[in-house]
């Protein structure tokens, strides 16, 4: 295969030493001989990577009818351009939030505690009592670990109405364990 | 003989014509020629494609050198592996005549 590649573009240098070869052969012989040239392009073929030949060809002639219609190319350039970008951002956000694990060592152990208020609709809110938090570290069985997390509003004051805030996502560090589990 | 029954058996002629030694691909269409009592007549249009196909795939190298009468010519030689392709295709064709001889002699 590798012979071949090199017999593909080295081709001129090829197709004269086939010619020599056949020559030689040719002045040996008096009676009739066959087809030079057909034998000649037999044999070039069977040396060389043909498709590899006629790939280069065809892809010589999609660029010079592209040049024909620069306007044409232009919008085809950049819709592939823009399909492929969508495609890469979707595919980049798809990644980070439905493919790659969390990046704790026992992902899909990890759970999120939340309160439901009976006789209040389900809701969404994360948030826990502080003082269940605690109970929740002391007498729990079925958690190996417990991390708690707060938002915590910063004013930034400047007197300004509404006042310029922060929103910080705090975390306390004395629940989480030393290894094998760190918040993100 | 017909050119269609030369199928497939042209690579074990080649094989054979070089086993004895290094040889042009003239020398090779004489050799056959004369060896199989002037029944072989291998086509240049099949040898010359031929004898690339089995370079490509190592049975066979080429290097040009001098002929007898003092020409450029290319030479070819058997390799390693074309000698053990050479070595079994001799006895799959022997295996395979001594089948159809078995099969016609059956009474």
């Amino acid at each position: 295969m590798f012979r071949r590649l090199m017999n593909s573009l080295r081709r001129k240098q090829l197709e004269a030493e086939i010619q020599e070869e056949i020559e030689f052969h040719r002045s040996q012989t008096a009676g009739s001989f066959g087809n030079v040239t057909a034998i000649q392009e037999q044999t070039r073929d069977a040396s060389a990577i043909v498709w590899l030949e006629t790939f280069v060809q065809d892809v010589r002639i999609a660029f010079r009818l592209l040049r024909r219609t620069p306007s044409l190319t232009g919008i085809a350039l950049l819709s592939t351009a823009l399909s492929v970008g969508a495609t890469a951002v979707v595919f980049t956000a798809v990644k980070a939030v439905l493919l790659k694990p969390l990046p704790y060592s026992r992902p899909s152990e990890l759970v999120q505690l939340r309160t439901r208020f009976t006789g209040a609709a389900p809701s969404h809110n994360d948030w826990v009592f502080w003082n269940d938090t605690q109970e929740i570290v002391r007498r729990t069985r079925t958690l190996r670990f417990v991390g708690i997390y707060g938002n915590a509003v910063f004013d930034l004051g400047g007197g300004a109405y509404p006042p310029k805030h922060s929103t910080v996502f705090e975390s306390l560090p004395a629940y989480f364990p030393p290894s094998g589990f760190r918040p993100c | 003989m017909p050119k269609d029954k030369l199928q497939g058996t042209l690579d074990l002629l080649v094989l054979q014509t070089l086993a004895r030694g290094t040889q042009h691909g003239y020398g090779i269409t004489c050799h056959i020629l004369a060896a199989s009592g002037q029944q072989l007549r291998v086509e240049e249009g099949s040898l010359y494609p031929a004898l690339r196909r089995m370079e490509s795939a190592g049975l066979i190298k080429a290097e040009w050198a001098r002929s007898e009468n003092n020409r450029r010519a290319r030479y070819y030689q058997l390799t390693k592996k074309g000698a053990k392709l050479l070595a079994e295709e001799t006895r799959s064709w022997e295996a395979r005549i001594a089948a159809v001889r078995a099969f016609l002699e059956f009474a």
